[in-house]
């Protein structure tokens, strides 16, 4: 008998051997028992893997054609990739440079025009932060928990803090952004039932600014909410590029500068856990005129390009989309965006099985469902039934 | 006039003239062929998703140069495939990121083939297809499942024919060996109803 022709077998069995080649398997096929049950497994894998079923979400194909025809009516549609396929040093690296440089440069800048005495409020009482804040570790890390984590910690600290802080310091000019109003006319939500639900705790900061009346409060509180994980256009330009963790981490700590903790030379780390309590007083926005610029076409195909993989990830991602939402909420691609908070989230959910995460999905899905425009309803179904009965 | 009941050339014919409503149909029509291509490869729901999008705008903005005459299923998986393909060899895919079964790929509890297959050989032959490594498993998908010519698959995906030939081959012994164990009457049964 000839010698086994099984490195021949997968062209033989798709015809795609030479005639004289062909010639010589099937005469070696006729002899060799081990030749032949090996064609014969490898017939079936073919066939069983033509067999497997492939499925999306429900309602995925009721809603592509249409998505697809989106895209092509809006010339805006294209991607833009190229910022996605950045090694992921580089955004390492721009993190600390935003950190190590422009941040203690701006601190600075900040700390010479503060009034000579800011009534800091008084926080001793106050349980330490769940986290120490080291932006460069956090930045090299990229641990978005960890940032969450202080996140939580620091709105709940500006929370007890926030009135007296807003009645000893009367709200100074230099400090806010220019493009606050705007800001704040872009981050309303709709009228109708919000896109994507903020967290209870943006929900509570939100309400206790009702509560304290005056327009420096509502601010302050604002971003308390913003701190506690609820997105408003002030955090849009962050949330809209989270989908690096490193990058995500830099815009943040950015976003939560302290202008009265640091003297000069000091670290910033130590400001965020200043126990002299300083808190979120302030709260300057380093807005991306880029992103606010851009159409919400461009900021969805940039959204979407890129896979998240990691449950860090993955939550950046659910609060860029609903970003998104909140801030194009007449866009075409709003639904979507709404229906990718619950997908993402339960992605995350499935990946970390935290239970924030699980309860911040049922939250949203609940919104979801709750608004009359929900086209996708089937598919934010789905994702939470796949997490509710697995 | 609606698009639906329309013959593939009159559809494609009409789309080329700039009819996004003609266009919308060849998308409805290709749409379940594409999106399987794109998840086999990238094995994310999201990600195919881009993937499947991408490969008909592509697709459109090509239509100009595109013969009436040919199959448009082909072409459009070999778009699909590419991108699939480019995807994963994208340093951001990261594909070790994730389990095998993290993907949204939706449940497969209405599958057919569980009438004659093992449920167990079937979720091991779906794991070892997604454990191939990236360019293997594509190769295998555009051969075994779409049933591409090697010539077709070597267009589509920039490769040599003899590259195409090894990485199938490689692919397969991989398979075969993982779903071997549980290769019994109802896997082969299969093979005769796949055929």
């Amino acid at each position: 008998m000839s010698a086994h022709v099984r490195d021949r077998l997968s062209a033989y069995l798709d015809q795609e051997l030479p005639p004289g080649e062909r010639t010589a398997v099937e005469t070696h096929l006729q002899a060799c028992d081990a030749c032949r049950q090996h064609l014969e497994t490898l017939a079936a894998v073919d066939a069983a893997a033509r067999a497997l079923q492939v499925e999306a979400p429900p309602g995925y194909f009721d809603a592509l054609p249409g998505r697809v025809r989106a895209r092509l009516e809006w010339p805006g549609a294209r991607a833009r990739p190229a910022r996605f396929h950045l090694p992921a040093w580089t955004w390492a690296a721009a993190a600390a440079l935003v950190l190590g440089v422009v941040t203690p440069l701006t601190m600075m800048s900040v700390w010479r025009d503060r009034p000579e005495q800011l009534p800091a409020p008084r926080v001793a009482e106050l349980p330490p932060p769940t986290v120490a804040a080291s932006p460069l570790a956090g930045a090299a890390g990229g641990k978005l928990e960890a940032k969450e984590r202080l996140a939580d910690d620091l709105a709940r600290r500006q929370a007890e803090s926030a009135p007296a802080a807003a009645k000893a310091q009367p709200a100074k000019k230099d400090s806010i952004p220019s493009t606050r109003a705007e800001q704040d006319a872009f981050a309303q939500p709709p009228a109708a039932p919000p896109a994507a639900a903020p967290s209870s705790k943006a929900l509570e900061a939100r309400k206790r600014a009702r509560d304290a009346g005056g327009p420096h409060e509502q601010q302050q509180v604002q971003t308390q909410a913003q701190a506690a994980g609820g997105v408003t256009a002030d955090n849009r330009a962050s949330a809209l590029r989270a989908d690096e963790p490193a990058a995500a981490e830099a815009e943040t700590k950015v976003l939560r500068r302290e202008p009265q903790a640091a003297p000069e030379g000091r670290a910033l780390a130590k400001t965020s856990r200043d126990k002299d309590g300083a808190g979120l007083r302030e709260e300057n926005v380093v807005s991306s005129d880029e992103a606010r610029a851009e159409s919400p076409v461009a900021e969805y195909r940039r959204l979407i390009v890129a896979p998240a993989q990691t449950v860090a990830a993955l939550r950046a991602r659910r609060e860029a989309w609903r970003a998104f939402a909140l801030s194009f909420p007449n866009s075409p691609l709003a639904d979507e965006a709404r229906v990718r908070v619950v997908e993402t989230g339960a992605a995350a959910w499935r990946l970390g099985h935290d239970p924030e995460d699980l309860a911040r999905l049922r939250e949203d899905a609940a919104v979801y469902l709750e608004r009359k425009d929900a086209a996708h309803a089937a598919r934010v179904r789905a994702a939470l039934q796949k997490v509710e009965r697995p | 006039m609606r698009a639906e009941g329309q013959d593939e050339a009159g559809l494609l014919a009409r789309a080329k003239g700039g009819d996004l409503s003609a266009f919308e149909e060849v998308v409805r029509r290709y749409q379940r062929r594409v999106y399987a291509v794109a998840l086999r490869i990238v094995r994310r729901h999201d990600v195919a998703d881009d993937v499947v999008q991408d490969a008909f705008i592509r697709a459109h903005q090509a239509l100009a140069g595109f013969d009436l005459a040919r199959p448009f299923g082909p072409w459009i998986c070999r778009i699909a495939a590419n991108l699939a393909v480019n995807h994963v060899r994208s340093p951001e895919a990261r594909e070790e990121g994730l389990p095998a079964d993290h993907g949204e790929r939706g449940a497969l509890g209405s599958d057919p083939l569980d009438e004659v297959l093992e449920v167990e050989a079937r979720e091991v032959l779906e794991r070892a297809i997604l454990g191939l490594p990236a360019e293997q498993r594509a190769v295998f998908v555009l051969r075994a499942v779409e049933e591409m010519s090697y010539k077709e698959i070597a267009e589509a995906l920039g490769l040599s024919m003899g590259t195409v030939m090894s990485r199938l081959f490689r692919a397969r012994e991989r398979l075969a060996e993982a779903v071997l164990p549980y290769l019994g009457p109802a896997l082969r049964r299969a093979q005769g109803a796949g055929r």
